[in-house]
C-alpha cells in the first residue's frame, strides 16, 4: 500500500479541479437539457377524444392480412436464369432476408448469390463493384444510402445491371428501379400505433414515443403517430426520447426506465423498433416495479418481441413485413425482365396483439400473409 | 518496492518511520479516505448532491438505488473480469466477444433442450478454453496481449457469426429457468448484483489478501524483477488470461439471461464502458492498481451520473460526454499526482517519504498501453 504524503499544494489543488471538471460537465449538460428537451411536445389543446375512430381504425387494422397488396399479373414470360447477388449488411434483418430472397428467386427459376458484408460503405461498395464484376443481372442491397453508392450505382447503369432496395430514403429513379417499405408507406404504421394506444387508454393515455433518430427510414412513423395521436386525442399528452444507436442492446431499457420514473404519469410506451429498443426492456420495467403501470406497443420486432406479446409483456406491434419486402422487389426485377413496368406496391400491415397472434411464429421472420408464395407465384405466371 | 518471499510471498517492508503496529487508527482512516485515494468516491457524493437538487422528486429515493445497480451490474462483471489480468498488465480486449459467444452458444443449447445447467457450465468451459487459447497466443505464442487477444476477438466474432447467422436465437424456451438467472428480482434488486458484489469480493480477495495477488500486481509493476524475485510470471500471466475467459464467459450468460435471448451483438457494447471503468477504479484506492473495490466505486460513480442525466430527461449525448469527462479528469488527475509525487520525493521535499511500496503504483494504469 502506499503512503505518499508530504505532496505540495499544487499536487492537492488537481484532484479538486478534476471534481470541478466533471460538475461542470454536468453543469453543461444541464444547460444543453434546457434547450433540448421536450422535442415531442405535449397534446394539451383542449378538444374531444375521438374513441370510437380509434377503435374503428384498430378494428380494421387488427385482422391478419390474407391477400398481398400486389394484384396486378405481369402478364408476360418472365426469363428464368437470371442471376442476383443480395448484399447483406451484417445485421439481423439481412441475414434473415437472404433465405427469403433465396426462396422467391427459386419459384423464378433464379439464383440468388448472398455477399456478407458488415454493412460499412466500403465493404457494400466493394461487394457491390464485384457483383457486376461476376455478372450479376441485378443486385440488392438493404437500406440503400445512395449518395454512398452513387460511383458503383453509375457503373451498374452503365453495365445493366438492375438494382432494387428495401427500407431506403432512396427514391426510384434513373439508378433505382425500386424501393419498398419507404418512408411514405412506412407511415401508416404510426397510425396504426396512435390509434391502439388511444383506444386502449380510451382517451386517457399519456404516451412516451421511444425514437431512434439513426434509423432515419423510421421518422416519418414518428410523425404520423404524433399526428393521428393528437388527432384522436387532443388532451392525451405525449413526448419523445431519443435512444443512440450505442445503447441499442445495452442500456436502452434503463433509458425508458429513467424516464418512466421522472414521468410518472406516462402509462405507454411506444417503440418505433421494437426488435433494438424492446430487447431486455420487459425485464426492466418488472425490476422496477412499473411493469403493471405501462403497456408497450411497437413497430417490428423478432422472435423475441412476438414472444413477449404472446406472453402479454407487449400489448401490440406491427410486425415486420420482410417477406413482403423481398417478393416485392423480386417482383419489380420480374417485371423489368418481362419487358412490363414496375408496378407500384407496399408491404402490408397489421396490429398483433396477444388475442389474434399466429400460433406459428417461430424462426426470425414470419410471412404476414400466410399463403403469400402461391400468391405471388400466380402474378408471376409461375407456380409455388 | 522491496521485494522478498517470505512465506512463498512477495513480502513489502513497512516503512521505517511508523511505529510498529502501524500508525494510529485516526491518522489510517485519514489515510484511507484522502482525495487521492478515493476521489471518485468525493466526486459520487457530488454528483448525488447536484442530482438530488436537479431532480428531487425522483433521484434520491430508493428505488433510483437499485436501479443504478440493476442496470450496470453486467458493466460491472465485465469490468472484473478483465481486471485480474490487467494487474497483471494484460490486455484482454476479446472479453466482449467472449460474453456474445458465451450468450449466444447457452441460449442455443437451451433452445435445442440442454438442460440449463449443463448450458451454463458449457457456456462458462467456452470462455475458459478462450482465456485458455488467449493465453496461448499472448504467453506461449509472445504475441502482444493487446493485438493477441485483439485477434482472437475477431476469430471469436467469426464464430458467433457461424453460430447465429448474425440473428438473435430466441425462443420461448429461454422465457422460463434461463430468463431468471438474470431477471429474477430480490425486492427490486436483480440477481447479477449479486453476482457482481460475489466475484468483486471474490477478485477483492485475491488482490487483497492472497500472496497469488501480491505476485500479479508485481507481475503487473515489473516481471523482470518479479521473475528475478522468483515469481512464475508467465504462469500467472496465462492463468489470469484463462480466468479473464471464465468471468467473461460467465457475464455473457447472465447478459444473454437478461435480454431474454441471446444476441450476435450482445457484449461488445460493454467493450469501452467496462475499460473505463477498471480504469478509473483503478485511480481509487490503490492509487494505480486495478482492484475491485475500484473497480466498483468507478462503476457506481459512471451509473449514478448517467442514470441521473437520463432521470433529468438530459440529452441522448450527455451520458457519453459525461463518462469521458469524468474518465479523462481522473487519468489526467492521477497522472499528475504521480509526477508530483516523483518530483517531490526526488527533491527531498517532503519530510514522510514515499515508502518503499509506493514503487508499483507508480502510472500503471495511465502508462499502461505505453509499457505493455
Amino acid at each position: 500500500m502506499s503512503t505518499t504524503t508530504g505532496r505540495g499544494p499544487r499536487a492537492r489543488t488537481w484532484p479538486l479541479l478534476a471534481t470541478l471538471m466533471a460538475l461542470a460537465a454536468l453543469i453543461l449538460v444541464a444547460a444543453g437539457c434546457g434547450s433540448d428537451d421536450e422535442g415531442g411536445g405535449g397534446g394539451g389543446t383542449s378538444g374531444s377524444t375521438d374513441v370510437g375512430a380509434a377503435d374503428q381504425l384498430v378494428n380494421d387494422k387488427s385482422t391478419r392480412p390474407t391477400q398481398i397488396n400486389q394484384t396486378k399479373p405481369i402478364g408476360k414470360e418472365v426469363p428464368t436464369g437470371k442471376k442476383i447477388t443480395f448484399i447483406s449488411c451484417g445485421v439481423e434483418a439481412c441475414a434473415v432476408q437472404g433465405p427469403i430472397l433465396k426462396e422467391g428467386a427459386g419459384i423464378l427459376g433464379w439464383s440468388v448469390k448472398e455477399v456478407g458484408t458488415d454493412g460499412s460503405p466500403e465493404k457494400v461498395q466493394g461487394a457491390f463493384e464485384a457483383a457486376i464484376r461476376d455478372g450479376a443481372d441485378a443486385v440488392i442491397v438493404n437500406a440503400a444510402d445512395k449518395d454512398a453508392l452513387a460511383k458503383p450505382l453509375a457503373d451498374a447503369k452503365k453495365a445493366g445491371v438492375e438494382f432494387v432496395t428495401c427500407c431506403s430514403l432512396a427514391k426510384q429513379g434513373k439508378d433505382v428501379l425500386f424501393n419498398t417499405a419507404t418512408p411514405e408507406q412506412n407511415a401508416p404504421i404510426g397510425e396504426m400505433l396512435a390509434a391502439e394506444v388511444v383506444k386502449d387508454s380510451g382517451g386517457k393515455a399519456n404516451a412516451l414515443y421511444v425514437n431512434v433518430s439513426a434509423f432515419a427510414i423510421l421518422a416519418a412513423v414518428g410523425d404520423t403517430f404524433r399526428a393521428k395521436y393528437k388527432e384522436l386525442c387532443p388532451d392525451c399528452k405525449s413526448d419523445t426520447i431519443d435512444i443512440p444507436l450505442t445503447s441499442l442492446g445495452k442500456d436502452a431499457p434503463d433509458r425508458i426506465v429513467s424516464y418512466l420514473r421522472s414521468h410518472p404519469d406516462v402509462n405507454y410506451v411506444v417503440l418505433s423498433e421494437s426488435g433494438s429498443t424492446g430487447a431486455g426492456l420487459s425485464g426492466a420495467l418488472r425490476a422496477a416495479g412499473l411493469a403493471d403501470k405501462v403497456k408497450i406497443v411497437g413497430q417490428g420486432g423478432n422472435e423475441a418481441i412476438y414472444q413477449e406479446v404472446e406472453a402479454g409483456n407487449i400489448m401490440a406491434v406491427v410486425p415486420t413485413a420482410l417477406y413482403s419486402y423481398d417478393y416485392a422487389m423480386l417482383d419489380a426485377l420480374a417485371r423489368k425482365f418481362a419487358g412490363v413496368p414496375v408496378a407500384e406496391t407496399s408491404p402490408e400491415f397489421w396490429l398483433m396483439t396477444k388475442e389474434n397472434a399466429p400460433s406459428n411464429m417461430s424462426g426470425p421472420a414470419f410471412p404476414i400473409v400466410e399463403d403469400y408464395k402461391a400468391q405471388w407465384a400466380k402474378l408471376w405466371g409461375k407456380s409455388a | 518496492m522491496t521485494t522478498g518471499t517470505s512465506g512463498g510471498a512477495l513480502a513489502t517492508t513497512p516503512p521505517q518511520t511508523e511505529p510498529a503496529g502501524g500508525p494510529p487508527l485516526g491518522r489510517r482512516l485519514a489515510g484511507a479516505m484522502a482525495f487521492d485515494k478515493v476521489g471518485a468516491v468525493y466526486v459520487w457524493v457530488a454528483i448525488i448532491i447536484v442530482f438530488s437538487i436537479w431532480v428531487p422528486d425522483t433521484f434520491p429515493t430508493l428505488d433510483t438505488a437499485k436501479q443504478i445497480l440493476n442496470s450496470n451490474a453486467i458493466t460491472g462483471l465485465a469490468a472484473l473480469a478483465i481486471t485480474i489480468p490487467l494487474a497483471a498488465r494484460v490486455f484482454d480486449l476479446s472479453f466482449a466477444f467472449v460474453m456474445t459467444l458465451t450468450g449466444v452458444a447457452v441460449a442455443k443449447l437451451v433452445v435445442g433442450g440442454t438442460p440449463l445447467l449443463v448450458a451454463i457450465l458449457i457456456g462458462i468451459g467456452i470462455g475458459l478454453a478462450i482465456g485458455l487459447i488467449n493465453a496461448t497466443v499472448v504467453v506461449v505464442a509472445k504475441i502482444d496481449s493487446f493485438i493477441g487477444t485483439l485477434a482472437t476477438g475477431s476469430l471469436i466474432q467469426a464464430l458467433i457469426t457461424m453460430v447465429t447467422d448474425d440473428t438473435p436465437i430466441s425462443d420461448a424456451r429461454l422465457a422460463g429457468g434461463f430468463s431468471d438467472v438474470g431477471q429474477t428480482n430480490i425486492t427490486g434488486v436483480t440477481l447479477p448484483v449479486l453476482y457482481f458484489a460475489l466475484v468483486a469480493v471474490a477478485i477483492w480477495y485475491l488482490l487483497e489478501h492472497t500472496a497469488t495477488g501480491r505476485r500479479l500486481y508485481a507481475t503487473g509493476f515489473n516481471p523482470d524483477a518479479s521473475r528475478l524475485a522468483g515469481v512464475s510470471v508467465d504462469k500467472l500471466r496465462f492463468l489470469s488470461l484463462v480466468t479473464s475467459g471464465g468471468l467473461a464467459g460467465a457475464s455473457g450468460i447472465v447478459l444473454a439471461s437478461t435480454l431474454g435471448s441471446g444476441s450476435p451483438t450482445g457484449g461488445t457494447p460493454y467493450l469501452l464502458p467496462a475499460f473505463a471503468a477498471v480504469f478509473l477504479g483503478a485511480t481509487q484506492l490503490k492509487n494505480g492498481r486495478f482492484n475491485a473495490g475500484g473497480t466498483i466505486i468507478a462503476v457506481l460513480l459512471l451509473g449514478t451520473g448517467t442514470t441521473g442525466l437520463a432521470l433529468a430527461a438530459a440529452p441522448q449525448w450527455s451520458q457519453a460526454m459525461f463518462v469521458g469527462v469524468v474518465l479523462i479528469a481522473a487519468l489526467a488527475v492521477t497522472g499528475i499526482q504521480r509526477r508530483t509525487a516523483v518530483a517531490s520525493r526526488g527533491s527531498g521535499v517532503h519530510g514522510g517519504g514515499v515508502s518503499g511500496t509506493d514503487q508499483p503504483d507508480v502510472g500503471t494504469a495511465t502508462t499502461l498501453t505505453d509499457e505493455d
